[in-house]
């Protein structure tokens, strides 16, 4: 007998047991292929249904979606993040609704929420960026400088969809201005350099330079603006920022040849940030340069200038030993009061000893004498605004001029 | 062939087909007159792999579907976006709650409960049956109230839908009920691998559960089946994992003791938990009959208004909300009132009646529970680097270990569902913890729990783990009867044996072989034998086994039968004895016990 496989038998069959092992063969091929019907119609049942499952979960996530984005759209954070909850529910894996969600919270002011969400999307991201933006974004917010410092600098070297290098000099900016707000000037002074060596465009150069300036960074400051200033079509508000800048270092003389620059300059079309100031400072430029005793000045024309400055902080200091010109309204403590008394005193002592009038004739004779008066005039000056209270007048310019003397005409 | 089997196989029809020409006439025999071993000794063992495998795919269609129809049913019901103060909360799991109980009393009994205790009670008392409509009912029950918001899973229905396939399936096909009984596992296997999207978790659940215990017999087909139901699902579902979470580096040891802190805390809810619902499952029980119609919509009720007064999240299943807790979106306050919460909703919701399952929700309180401890750690101790989300998974894996008692499972189910192997170390630190405490603590699982309460006694794994296992060292006694070599004449070793008044003794024979005797065997063959016989030739053929101290001890007593004594052997030195064992010896040893 042929022996088959699936049925082997180790004895010969009788007839009758060969016919109901054949029947069972069939009997069971039948059941085999009835349970292979009935898989196969309700595969064909489940695909239905959950065709019709899965039509309904991403239309519902769409639908979530939108009004998520609609609402803020509308600044309504609170709206938005039950409806972007609600769309993720229905397609938990779309990354771009899971951070519009942690946008969302953090809009809301739920910033702890917000910050585990963001922390949970940068464990799978962490190179991402946006996510390490707001999650410096939201430590700022919360205090934590030193995670802010250390997710900014992710940030900046982060991945970044479309123009990375804009968004990361963008982000490096944001980085500064948290710095300033922190008083961290010399950090923020280095990351602003970095940003100007990367991009030398007009506006990344203006928005670096005025940056420098909160920085208390002047100088590298004015040198960008000036360099802003230096090109086709002039900037006016570079002109007015080197001015600005070129003032506070007590550069008149350029100081004074930007703002007038940028004040004739500008226009409706191109105003300056500050006009008022601008004016105010070439004012105040103007009169520096116009007392400033200029080596560049005729020999005579310059004495005269010295002779000038020393009347005027001689009376200066007369006011203020007798009183007349007031006190120092500001409240001073006790051992302050004593150092002022015997700069004072000591300020007494060398117009004591000093000429009691200068005379062009005498400067000539001796140009160490020129020296002497003026470094006198300075230092009345900055005596007596301590004593006195500030100056007003000549005074007041020459007060400006003795806080650096070497400045004014430094180009 | 067993009666029973003989009455399963009569079930299979008579019908004869009509014979070819050319074969003789011939009376077809009546299925109960064959003798199946003769006819088809393999066909059983054969049709029991191919079964596994449509089983398998059948089970994972069903599971889907069972799916699809509670996702449905939610949003029909309350709607795609539950939120706080809707009154649909409250209506919905009541009304909901009241044609459910309705159904399970009037319609579908064989539906009440999680499934698990009843596809254990299927294996091994009712021969593996569970009935076609249990499988329809659970199915539709199960769909309605998870739908509604009860605080229940699909898995543990699943896990019976599956078995109930293949109990339907098998008996269809007039398997041997010996086979009818192991398809329950089987198809146990398939509906839950299809649930969990995790064929090992599935398998390991239903040896260590379901089945009690290791069974080569059953293994190769639970295996077939529960990947056969994984790859069906995994073509609806998706191949990803269940969880996504981002792969985790344990870098500082440190934070190791924080997952021994997280075993700890789930060790305690596991416990309350459990105390908890074997405290009000049998009080309801035993109420009036009656009452079941109205505990199902009062339990919904509760559920209800939790959902309505702040904590939608602990209505359902829960797993859109475990993943957002793996994301980080509560916070740790947050966690922990919805991780007691849940214990109070799905308390409520099993204890009732309702069809459903543990599996969900165990998982849902132990995500909640780690990732609670996650963010709180993670604020309080920024110097570790916490993430949240393995937090938790390891937390689902705590409580499944601590809840369920099924410790070997618990972290292959924590490694499928996540995908992610790097999370292993601090999955098995803390559920060995929590396991250790919550068995200190409630010496009991909670479905052995539920069988007591049931009045039935099923096997468990965990009675196993408590059981002591003799072997035979512990029953061995020193070498002293005397060792008689096969050269020697029979004269001689009588003359031995006489001198040291021995009864029994072992013969020594090449090749590291033995044999046992008595000494009045050996005194009848000297009297029939000639002078000068050596022992060795009459000898029977037959030499006994080879046997080691660290077998059980009751491998000895099947031997005991035949040999007066045995030889224990050492395993590294071949014909070396280490001891012998008796008749006497075994039983003495297990009466001590």
């Amino acid at each position: 007998m042929k022996t088959i496989p699936f049925f082997r038998a180790s004895t010969p069959l009788t007839p009758a047991e060969r016919l109901a092992k054949r029947n069972l063969v069939i009997k069971d091929t039948l059941a085999l292929l009835s349970i292979f019907a009935v898989t196969c119609v309700l595969a064909v049942l489940t695909w239905l249904i959950f065709r019709s499952y899965s039509q309904h979960q991403s239309d519902a996530a769409a639908r979530w979606k939108r009004r998520g984005e609609q609402a803020l759209q509308n600044h309504n954070a609170q709206a938005a993040v039950y409806d972007l909850r609600t769309a993720l529910g229905y397609g938990q894996d779309d990354p771009a609704t899971q951070i519009e969600l942690a946008d969302a919270l953090a809009q809301a002011g739920r910033l702890q929420e917000a910050t585990s969400y963001f922390n949970t999307l940068w464990e799978k991201q962490p190179g991402n960026g946006y996510i390490n933006l707001q999650l410096a974004r939201l430590a700022a917010q919360q205090g934590q400088r030193s995670t802010a410092l250390e997710r900014y600098q992710a940030a900046i070297y982060g991945v970044w969809e479309g123009d990375g290098a804009v968004r990361r000099r963008a982000v490096r900016l944001e980085l500064v201005r948290y710095l300033i707000q922190e008083n961290r000037f010399a950090e923020a002074r280095d990351q602003l350099l970095i940003a100007a060596g990367n991009d030398k465009s007009t506006p990344t150069l203006m928005a670096v330079a005025g940056l420098l300036a909160e920085a208390h960074a002047p100088s590298d400051a004015l040198r960008f603006y000036r360099e802003v200033a230096g090109r086709r079509p002039v900037e006016v508000q570079a002109l007015e920022g080197a001015g600005e800048m070129a003032f506070q270092l007590g550069r008149y003389t350029m100081a004074r040849g930007y703002l007038d620059r940028a004040l004739k300059g500008c226009s409706a079309a191109h105003p300056l940030k500050n006009q008022a100031l601008a004016e105010k400072n070439l004012q105040i430029s103007n009169a520096v340069v116009a007392i400033y005793p200029s080596e560049e000045l005729p020999q005579r024309e310059r004495l005269l200038r010295v002779v000038s400055a020393y009347e005027v902080a001689q009376k200066r200091y007369t006011a203020c030993a007798n009183g007349d010109a007031g006190q120092n309204q500001a409240p001073q403590n006790g051992s302050l009061q004593i150092q002022n008394s015997e700069q004072i005193a000591a300020l007494g002592n060398r117009w004591r000893n000093a000429k009691p009038r200068l005379t062009v004739a005498a400067l000539v004779d001796s140009e160490q004498l020129e020296k002497t008066a003026m470094q006198l005039v300075y230092d009345t000056e900055q005596v007596t605004v301590r004593v006195c209270g500030e100056p007003t007048g000549k005074d007041a310019v020459l007060l400006r001029i003795a806080a650096s003397p070497n400045s004014v005409e430094q180009q | 062939m067993s009666t029973a089997e003989t009455t399963t196989h009569s079930k299979m029809g008579t019908a004869a087909p009509s014979l070819p020409e050319t074969m003789p006439s011939v009376e077809p025999l009546q299925m109960s007159q064959i003798d199946m071993l003769k006819i088809a000794p393999t066909r059983d063992e054969r049709l029991f792999l191919v079964l596994s495998i449509f089983i398998g795919i059948i089970s994972g269609l069903l599971v889907v579907s069972f799916r699809v129809a509670i996702n449905w049913v939610q949003a029909l019901t309350l709607g795609s976006a539950p939120q706080p103060g809707l009154l649909r909360l409250i209506f919905v799991p009541v009304i909901m709650g009241s044609v459910v109980a309705a159904l399970v009393q009037l319609v579908f009994p064989g539906a009440r409960g999680s499934g698990v205790n009843q596809t254990k009670a299927a294996l091994y008392i009712y021969n593996g049956y569970i009935s076609f409509k249990t499988v329809i009912g659970k199915f539709i029950t199960s769909a309605l109230a998870l739908g509604a918001g009860f605080s229940l899973g699909p898995e543990d229905p699943s896990l019976q839908i599956g078995a109930g396939v293949a109990s339907v399936i098998s008996r269809r096909l007039g398997m041997s009920r010996q086979r009818l009984r192991l398809f329950a596992p089987v198809g146990a296997a398939a509906g839950l691998a299809a649930a969990f999207n995790a064929p090992i978790a599935a398998i390991l659940f239903v040896i260590e559960e379901v089945i009690g215990r290791w069974s080569a017999a059953v293994l190769g087909s639970v295996v077939l089946s529960a990947i056969s139901s994984v790859v069906v699902a995994r073509r609806f579902w998706g191949s990803q994992p269940m969880f996504q979470i981002p792969s985790l580096t344990v870098t500082d040891s440190r934070e190791l003791l924080a997952y021994a802190v997280l075993g700890v805390i789930g060790g305690l809810a596991a416990s309350i938990f459990s105390h908890a619902l074997g405290y009000l499952r049998p009080r309801l029980r035993s109420l009036p009959r009656w009452t079941f119609f109205v505990q199902t919509p009062i339990a919904g009720l509760g559920v209800g208004l939790i959902g309505f007064f702040g904590f939608p999240q602990v209505m359902g299943p829960g797993y859109e909300v475990m993943n957002r807790a793996m994301h980080g979106q509560f916070l740790w306050t947050t966690l922990l009132a919805l991780a007691l919460l849940k214990i109070l909703a799905t308390t409520l919701s099993f204890s009732s009646g309702t069809p459903g399952g543990m599996f969900a929700p165990t998982l849902f309180i132990g995500a909640m529970l780690g990732a609670s401890i996650g963010t709180f750690e993670k604020i309080h101790f920024p110097n570790l680097h916490i993430t949240v989300g393995a937090y938790a998974l390891v937390g689902m894996g705590v409580l499944f270990a601590a809840f369920l008692r099924v410790p070997l499972t618990s972290v292959f189910m924590v490694l499928e569902v996540s995908g992610n192997y790097s999370i292993i170390l601090p999955v098995i630190l803390a559920n060995t913890i929590a396991y250790l405490v919550s068995r200190t603590l409630q010496p009991h699982s909670i479905f052995e729990v539920f069988t007591h309460q049931d009045g039935l006694d099923l096997p468990s794994m965990e009675e196993q783990r408590e059981e002591v296992v003799l072997h035979l060292e512990d029953a061995l006694r020193p070498l002293s009867v005397p060792i008689i070599d096969a050269g020697e004449t029979l004269s001689s070793a009588a003359a031995e044996l006489d001198a040291k008044q021995a009864e029994v003794f072992l013969v020594k024979l090449p090749g590291h072989a033995w044999y046992s005797m008595t000494r009045a065997e050996l005194g009848n063959l000297a009297v029939v034998s000639a002078p000068g016989t050596v022992v060795a030739s009459v000898l029977k053929a037959d030499r006994i086994p080879l046997l080691f101290p660290d077998l059980p001890l009751d491998s000895a007593l099947p031997h005991l039968a035949r040999w007066p004594i045995l030889p224990i052997q050492n395993r590294a030195s071949r014909g070396s004895v280490e001891g012998t064992v008796t008749l006497a010896d075994v039983l003495s040893r297990y009466q001590a016990n």
